[in-house]
């Protein structure tokens, strides 16, 4: 298991506004998928910020992997070079063999040398997982992966992204409750403000919908 | 195409209102005469062109480099840049006109002194508009380079942060590329032995209205050359460097 305590949260410049989160702590199993759901502007994406120190970024873990929802690709490398991105700022060179693995891995081999502008959105957002899986670490933290993603791809996604996680850690957000009993090993839901999270059953239904 | 007729009609325009108005050639030339003195004059004409088009060539390149240098150091050393700024504000303040006799008592009245000030005439809009681009990284960018452990300085400018600033160092870019002809021609006022600028004082004593016209519109000419390829160093830049 997995421990992280939560230190409770709110934004700096709005001190007059209730914090977003309650101080409180979360146990993710290692190796499984734990869902967190929540309406929208519930503080979800906020809470994967603050575990993974973004909002301190002298505090960042580098045992985290984010990806965020406004991650982008850098549209004048190619793809190889956007996966190696993170050994290429370190003034070291790609490691090859690896980033042919994630290519293939996300199903887009023969894309290699192409860049982002030249491939659609979805395949885009491969490529950012590819580029999540290429920092080899045991904790990922999604955020809402496959919100913008047609139904008939999200369905193909689904069943890869458990395939290309095999092993690792994942913390994902999502605000469709089928998506999340179909990845999630565990489901939390963020309720109320300051937010909580409480632990759902399968069975259950989320308690604010959307 | 419509340029050229635009241009054309005008010229005859010209022509015909100086004919038509009978206004003498010393108050202003017809083009017919300008034309004459364009093609009669034309060795001496290309040889001091060469002269001027050096000079703005070696005072761009030198305002890119310093541009590049002063920017990179500011951005790295951050504290810097703010301690820095009045100086470089009160530099940009100070006309070519009041540095220029300066510079040539130090380097003389030859290409040195002049392509050092019109680099710093140059300089300027680009050291701005490079800085401004330098703290316009998108937020999703700064969070990756932030969790990468040990990124460097370098790497991530030339991948990441340079890329991003490269559209606002284009757009000071092209206004120094047309800062530039104007500074030649202010130093050859001052002091010079060659270069349009001189050809345009020499002129102006012989009271020889068809030479300066002629002057003035190679200097046109040049100006828009010059942005036009500033332009496209941009465009192709962002097109197929940049990609966006």
């Amino acid at each position: 298991m997995i421990h992280f305590d939560i230190p409770g949260f709110q934004y700096p410049s709005s001190s007059n506004t209730p914090p977003i989160l309650e101080k409180q702590s979360l146990l993710l199993e290692t190796g499984k998928w734990t869902a967190l759901v929540g309406r929208s502007g519930s503080g979800k994406s906020t809470l994967l910020r603050l575990l993974a120190g973004y909002f301190d970024m002298t505090d960042a873990r580098f045992d985290i992997a984010l990806l965020s929802q406004e991650a982008a690709l850098f549209p004048w490398l190619s793809l190889t070079k956007n996966i190696g991105i993170s050994d290429l700022i370190q003034g070291h060179s790609i490691q090859e063999e690896k980033v042919q693995q994630l290519l293939a891995l996300v199903g887009l081999e023969k894309d290699a040398p192409k860049k982002p502008t030249e491939i659609s959105y979805g395949m885009q957002r491969r490529i950012l997982l590819a580029r999540t899986l290429y920092l080899d670490r045991p904790i990922i933290f999604l955020d809402e992966p496959f919100s913008a993603v047609d139904p008939k791809t999200r369905e193909n996604l689904y069943k890869n992204a458990k395939k290309w996680l095999h092993g690792r850690t994942v913390l994902f957000t999502t605000h469709q409750w089928d998506e999340a009993k179909t990845l999630g090993d565990a489901i939390y839901e963020l309720q109320g403000s300051p937010g909580v999270l409480v632990k759902l059953e399968r069975t259950q239904k989320m308690k604010e919908g959307n | 195409m419509k340029r050229l007729s635009i241009m054309f009609l005008l010229i005859i325009l010209w022509q015909g209102s100086m004919m038509f108005f009978n206004v003498q050639s010393y108050v202003v030339p017809q083009p017919l005469e300008i034309s004459h003195v364009l093609f009669t004059q034309k060795s001496l004409l290309v040889y001091h062109s060469f002269i001027s088009l050096s000079q703005v060539f070696l005072g761009l390149l030198g305002g890119i480099i310093l541009a590049f240098m002063t920017c990179i150091f500011l951005d790295k050393v951050k504290q810097l840049e703010n301690a820095c700024m009045p100086y470089l504000i009160a530099l940009k303040n100070l006309p070519i006109f009041v540095l220029a006799p300066i510079f040539f008592i130090w380097f003389g009245y030859g290409l040195l002194s002049k392509a050092i000030l019109i680099t710093l005439s140059c300089y300027f809009p680009m050291a701005v508009a490079l800085l401004d681009g330098l703290k316009q990284t998108p937020h999703h960018a700064k969070e990756f380079l932030h969790s990468t452990p040990s990124a460097s300085y370098f790497p991530s400018l030339f991948w990441v942060r340079l890329p991003y600033a490269l559209p606002n160092f284009f757009t000071g870019m092209k206004l120094a590329f047309l800062h530039a002809p104007v500074s030649v021609i202010a130093c050859d006022w001052i002091g010079a032995h060659s270069g349009l600028g001189y050809l345009l004082m020499l002129s102006y004593g012989r009271m020889d209205m068809g030479f300066m016209f002629a002057v003035i519109l190679l200097l046109l000419f040049y100006g828009v050359v010059l942005y036009k390829v500033a332009s496209l160093i941009q465009k192709s830049t962002v097109r197929h460097i940049l990609n966006v």
